[in-house]
């Protein structure tokens, strides 16, 4: 039944006709084509929806939009003064702007909602106001703490005073790399705490994301998912759902290509849609198209599908027994990789070591759980030409997989990455839905749209892989490491996906953080019948690095060291190569060591705190960068490769860069395929390019979304962008400054070897005085020569790393360090932990925006903390997921989050573009160590296996009362 | 079909005609969830946010009556302790702002909060049907099982009742800072005449009273030798189940150490000098 209503949405009076169950979001976002609120659950567990009406926030997935007609909604679309055609920003959306409120931005526009109703009746909140009124509200990137901090002073950001507000609000702690303090001023754009250049179009519902896109002609796709963990398909009856109204097409395993895909080529083992075997609930069988999304939707639950089921495997000591079923034929005791590396003599080493400890620890399922799921829209232009649009974080390997499951050429296909609501890892793999939108799309003549819902992204997966670590170490006397060895079984879930790199991290990065003599790493990624694990955040080496940072703690205690000390023994310097063959260059460990110390209280505290309270420290480190592409050769289709000689590793640029200049000589628009997630990728590179051009990053644009445009950048991934993204970027730039010298030097009467580019001026070296406008000189260069236009790019140093089998993972040209102390309490009666303060510092090299830099730090921080005390995606005995939402799967909310101080130590990476490494994965690594190092304190007990929940806590804790009349472990205090 | 009445008696009358063809919908944070999970699809819709007064709470004769539609936010703003907690812990503002006190009544969620509140204000909730009236029901007599109840197919709750000068505590061991399912609550009002009602949740298939534990403290008194006890006793009240929050183990664990929590708390409240 149609109804015909009139909703008052932002002072304007909007008649349309709605079903009774359509819910609010979907008309405004449907109907109204307002997309600012999101869709990020649809069943009021994240707050995304928020918009007010009658001015209190509800969930607008919640509320029905014939339940408010007449009421006054404002949507974020509708906050601010109409000006000219132009919305003002309100202080609060000017806060968050430059406090550091917004990452990818999916949140943005609930939280500013919530918030702006918080404000209208409370101007002036204290900090538990604010957490109060954003309780129901998820971010997955920011920590919260600049959003917190952008509701607080938002007050300095009345009047239009945004930019002196700016300077005595908002201190972002950063500090001057040893470069540029040799030489202060030397720069102008790095360095600087730029508020992020997407952030205007995030805090006022502009940025499109994909699901917010709607192309003429548009339909709805829908993936049916196996409903069974193991089994083969015996017949599959489309009939009834190719018969609904609105289907457009219906296509099964019959109807994609026989193409295996995947990530590494040599584990490409994933179809399109299920051939015969199903191999995990939620594995696609099928998929429809049809006019809308509930037609979709209705369609896929008509169709008829009958499996023979087999025994599933759901556990990597169950899959690699004797006899076990196995889920794909190729994987023997359904082992997909093993690895066994082994440098020095370790058997030789614990002999010889005054102190050995062996423990078992054993890891979770994390889901990244980015706000914004999985979108795609397909469409085949008429030249043949595939265009997706899709919320990735590696558009080019996305590129790559297209083709080669099409078999067309890389080129004919045109990747598009619209605004992304972050990825974690969760987006670097080509989806069913890029794909069946694709094959969808081809069968239709239309634009295929597909998005998962919050349940589908659970059972797409592509999380941490849960790990099994047996893990040994050996010190002498005074707690210097002699030899460590490890054995890990990885539970993979039913594809390889990115699982081979994840086996080999989860060895690699363990001895670039201490000197480790004799290394032993055994690992196993195991195939079960649960989604495919893939690449999260820190990659593989998280749940290791936990472990031994818990390892290592014990063995303090063991030893009575200080956890601190022990570790100062222990740390890795500059300019070593490690047992591995892994070559650092910077590394500031100790500085970080030395910083946590002191600013944290440890020794004040540690040992000293009562019962049920604890203080803990955690340290890690990561890459900047992967040092091989996943793919060898050259940009060409294995299959289309010629008679070439074998290459052994890609050969082609891994971040290649574009600057073209306006003919004005105004702009500069700098184009990369380098994948802007919401981690502040396109702010860090405008600010590169910016710099070596010698201009204002105001007059820079970036056109990183789209493949035609921008050429390769390999990804959001393996925290790479900084350093080679930075650096083909700086090279482009300075590459059309080279261009630009002899016109400026004719115009200034010097040589061109004297001139020098900042502000917008070009400039004779040694006399400020002597200058030309860089426009003008750019405009010199156009009228001769047409378009001033550089190119720049970065590969990897020749010669990184070892020879050995798998040296190439864990291989980068940089490395960061960071240590974090963590501070808890917890109630000895429930087992309830409150995570409440860290101390955090890294060495990230040279920050090239240390807001940015912080952002990262207070988001790793909460995403890891909440892993380590709650996060866990549970299975039944069916291989079912029990908790496929966000209410029942836990991250870490408002309430939840620590009060966290982030710092930097002073740093310079030769090898990073002006100094810089990565931050972006490296700051979770402490984080697990340190939350779990505190709570033992806390209790006097160790938990081994994540989650550490307070169930878990309590069981401990009465295990030990039962077992014993011994108080406590020595790391617990008696004050 | 749809039908948006402005009136109690109106909305009573669609009820007792349509009964359960049109579903009655408040806040929407149950119905438009299940419906949003594709597990619901209702014929149609009895919208009770646009009928008059039944979001309102007024107070006579030292109770409370708060109408069928009163939101978890109004709620929360009472000075009833245990009730104002358990109200303040539902979801997220925005959840509060919308879901109501029927709505989670009629839910019945074992985890419903406000149910177990009020079953230790031992309130009672009006029943209403166009033609049969009004029946009251004491709450503790309303929850029949599993997500079942005592209201039928053609009644609305149109009120719920409780006292106002109760000395409440309230617990609930969620497992994150907000938007958190409760892993089990638990709620304790005094009357003045010093009786207890001690109501849990989710350690059943219902929102529960524990009549063992009450015994004791009734019985005894608050001594520390009776609150242990009556802590202990709780064990013989619930029936907890294990489940991917808590295992059925930790629950009862937790129900003992709640009981005694609050018992303690409400001692020292209890002792504190009139004012
Ligand atoms: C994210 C989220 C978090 C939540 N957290 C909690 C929590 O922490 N604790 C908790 O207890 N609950 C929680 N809930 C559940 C929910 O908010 C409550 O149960 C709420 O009280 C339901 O009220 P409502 O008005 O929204 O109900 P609706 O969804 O509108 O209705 C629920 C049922 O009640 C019926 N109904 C409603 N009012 C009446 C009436 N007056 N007469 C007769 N029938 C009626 C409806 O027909 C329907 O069957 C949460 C829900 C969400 C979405
Ligand atoms: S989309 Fe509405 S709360 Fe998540
Ligand atoms: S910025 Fe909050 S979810 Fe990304």
């Amino acid at each position: 039944m149609t109804l015909v209503r009139t909703l008052l949405v932002n002072g304007q009076r909007h008649t349309l006709a709605v079903e009774p169950f359509d819910t609010l979001l979907d008309v405004l976002r449907d109907k109204l084509n307002l997309t600012g609120a999101k869709k990020a659950c649809n069943v009021g567990d994240c707050g995304a929806c928020t918009v007010l009406v009658d001015g209190r926030p509800v969930n607008s997935c919640l509320v029905l939009a014939v339940e408010v007609e007449g009421r006054p909604i404002t949507t974020i679309e509708g906050l601010g003064e109409m000006r000219e055609g132009v919305r003002e920003l309100e202080p609060l959306q000017k806060a968050f702007v430059h406090e550091g409120g917004i990452q990818c931005g999916y949140c943005t526009p609930g939280m500013v909602m919530a918030a702006t109703a918080l404000l209208s009746r409370n101007p002036k909140p204290t900090t538990d106001e604010i957490k109060n009124a954003l309780a129901g509200n998820l971010c997955r990137c920011t920590g919260y703490a600049g959003i917190v901090r952008a509701v607080q002073r938002c007050e300095n950001y009345r009047d239009d005073g945004t930019c002196a507000a700016k300077r005595d609000g908002a201190h972002v702690p950063g500090r001057i790399s040893r470069e540029s303090a040799a030489e202060p001023g030397r720069y102008r754009s790095v360095g600087e705490s730029l508020p992020r250049i997407d952030a205007v179009d995030k805090v006022t519902g502009r940025a499109l994301y994909t699901a917010d896109i709607r192309l003429p002609g548009m339909i709805y796709g829908k993936i049916l998912g196996s409903t069974i963990a193991h089994g083969t398909i015996r017949r599959i009856d489309v009939s009834r759902a190719a018969a609904l109204d609105g289907v457009l097409a219906v296509i099964t395993g019959a109807d994609v290509p026989d193409t295996t895909y995947g990530v590494s080529p040599a584990r490409y083992d994933e179809h399109v849609l299920a051939k015969q075997k199903v191999r995990h609930v939620g594995d696609p069988v099928a998929a429809v198209a049809a006019i809308d999304e509930r037609t979709a939707e209705r369609a896929v639950a008509l169709i008829d599908v009958e499996y023979d089921e087999l025994p599933a495997v759901l556990d990597v000591f169950e899959a690699t027994a004797d006899g076990a079923p196995l889920v794909h034929e190729r994987y023997a005791r359904n082992i997909g990789t093993e690895v066994h590396q082994h440098f020095g003599d370790v058997d030789a080493a614990f002999a010889r070591c005054d102190h050995v400890r062996e423990e078992v620890f054993t890891g979770n399922h994390i889901y990244q759980c980015p706000l914004e799921p999985h979108a795609a829209i397909a469409r085949w232009d008429s030249d043949g030409t595939l265009v997706l649009y899709t919320s990735t974080q590696a558009p080019h390997y996305v590129q790559y997989m297209l083709a080669h499951v099409f078999h067309i050429p890389v080129g004919r296909v045109r990747v598009i990455r619209p605004a992304v609501g972050g990825g974690f890892g969760g987006k670097a793999a080509t989806t069913p839905l890029d794909l069946c939108a694709a094959v969808l799309s081809r069968k239709t003549g239309r634009p295929v749209t597909m998005r998962y819902s919050r349940e589908e992204m659970f059972h797409y997966g592509r999380g941490r892989h849960k790990q099994h670590m047996t893990f040994k170490l050996g010190v002498d006397r005074d707690g210097r490491i002699q030899a460590f060895s490890s054995e890990i079984y990885l539970d993979g879930g039913a594809y390889s996906s990115f699982g081979v790199a994840t086996a080999y991290y989860a060895g690699s990065m363990i001895p670039t953080l201490y000197h480790i003599p004799n290394y032993k790493y055994d690992g196993y990624r195991v195939m079960t019948n649960k989604p495919a694990c893939g690449a999260m955040r820190g990659h593989g080496v998280p749940q290791p690095r936990f472990a031994f940072e818990c390892l290592l703690n014990m063995i303090a205690d063991d030893l009575s060291i200080d956890p601190v000390e022990i570790r100062r023994r222990n740390a890795m310097d500059p300019n070593t190569r490690t047992v591995n063959d892994m070559d650092i260059q910077s590394c500031e460990f100790r500085a970080t060591l030395d910083a946590v110390e002191k600013k944290s209280g440890w020794r004040s505290k540690y040992g000293r705190l009562p019962p049920g309270r604890g203080i803990g420290i955690g340290c890690g480190g990561f890459v900047s960068g992967a040092g091989y592409c996943i793919y060898r050769g050259q940009v060409q289709l294995s299959h289309e490769k010629g008679p070439e000689p074998f290459q052994k590793h890609s050969i082609f640029p891994h971040a290649n860069a574009i600057v073209k200049i306006s003919e004005d000589g105004m702009a500069a628009v700098c184009m990369i395929g380098a994948a802007e997630i919401g981690q502040g990728s396109d702010t860090v590179l405008a600010q590169i390019c910016a710099e070596s051009l010698g201009i204002p990053v105001s007059r820079v644009r970036m056109r990183s979304e789209d493949s035609d445009i921008s050429p390769i950048d390999l990804g959001a991934y393996s925290s790479r962008v900084t350093l080679m993204g930075g650096h083909a970027v700086s090279r482009a730039a300075a590459a059309v400054v080279e261009m630009l010298r002899p016109y400026a030097a004719k115009l200034l009467g010097c040589e061109s070897s004297e001139v020098r580019a900042r502000d917008g001026k070009m400039f004779v070296e040694g006399d400020a005085s002597r200058s030309v406008d860089w426009a003008e000189a750019a405009r010199k260069y156009f009228n001769e020569n047409g378009p001033l236009v550089g190119s720049g790019c970065y590969k990897p140093p020749d010669g990184l790393g070892g020879d050995y089998k798998g040296a190439t993972v864990g291989t980068s040209p940089a490395y960061s360090f960071g240590s974090a102390v963590c501070e808890v309490s917890v109630d000895l009666e429930t087992g309830k932990v409150r995570v409440e303060r860290f101390t955090d510092y890294h060495d990230c090299g040279t920050p090239i925006n240390p807001q940015a830099v912080h952002g990262q730090v207070e988001g790793a921080i909460v995403m890891t903390a909440g892993e380590t005390i709650m996060e866990d995606v549970q299975f039944d005995a069916k291989g079912r997921i029990l908790n496929p939402n966000l209410h029942g799967y836990l991250m870490m909310s408002i309430k939840d989050a620590p009060e966290i101080f982030s710092d930097l130590v002073d740093s310079y990476e030769p090898r990073g573009p002006f100094g810089a490494k990565e931050i972006g994965e490296g700051a979770t690594l402490p984080v697990l160590g340190a939350v779990a190092h505190a709570i033992a304190n806390a209790t006097g007990v160790w938990i081994k296996d994540l989650p550490i929940t307070p169930e878990k806590i309590l069981a401990a804790l009465r295990e030990r009362q039962r077992t014993t009349d011994v108080p406590a472990a020595a790391a617990v205090g008696t004050a | 079909m749809f039908s948006q009445p402005t009136t109690l008696e109106e909305a009573l009358d669609v009820r007792a005609r349509c009964g359960p063809d049109l579903l009655p919908i408040a806040g929407g944070t149950d119905i438009v969830v299940a419906m949003n999970r594709g597990q619901l699809r209702p014929a149609g819709f009895l919208d009770l946010t646009h009928v008059r007064g039944l979001d309102a709470v007024r107070h006579e004769n030292g109770r409370y009556e708060c109408g069928g539609a009163a939101t978890h936010a109004t709620l929360s703003r009472l000075p009833v302790e245990a009730l104002a907690e358990a109200a303040l812990s539902v979801g997220g503002p925005a959840i509060r702002n919308r879901g109501t006190i029927g709505g989670n009544l009629v839910t019945a969620s074992p985890a419903g909060d406000g149910c177990v509140a009020l079953l230790a204000l031992d309130a009672d909730v009006e029943l209403a049907h166009a033609s049969r009236g009004r029946r009251v029901v004491p709450l503790r007599e309303y929850f029949l099982g599993y997500r079942k109840t005592a209201l039928l197919a053609d009644e609305l709750i149109t009120r719920v009742r409780f006292p106002k000068d109760w000395i409440t505590a309230w617990y609930k061991i969620g497992k994150r800072g907000s938007v958190n399912i409760s892993v089990v609550c638990c709620a304790i009002g005094r009357s003045p005449t010093g009786l207890f009602h001690i109501a849990l949740g989710s350690v059943a298939a219902t929102p529960i009273r524990a009549p063992h534990a009450e015994e004791i403290v009734n019985r005894d008194g608050l001594t520390d030798g009776a609150i242990a006890e009556a802590a202990d006793a709780v064990r013989r009240d619930i029936s907890p189940i294990d489940d991917h929050r808590a295992s059925a183990k930790y629950r009862a664990a937790m129900s003992v150490t709640l009981v005694a929590r609050l018992l303690r708390r409400i001692r020292d409240r209890v002792k504190e000098p009139a004012r």
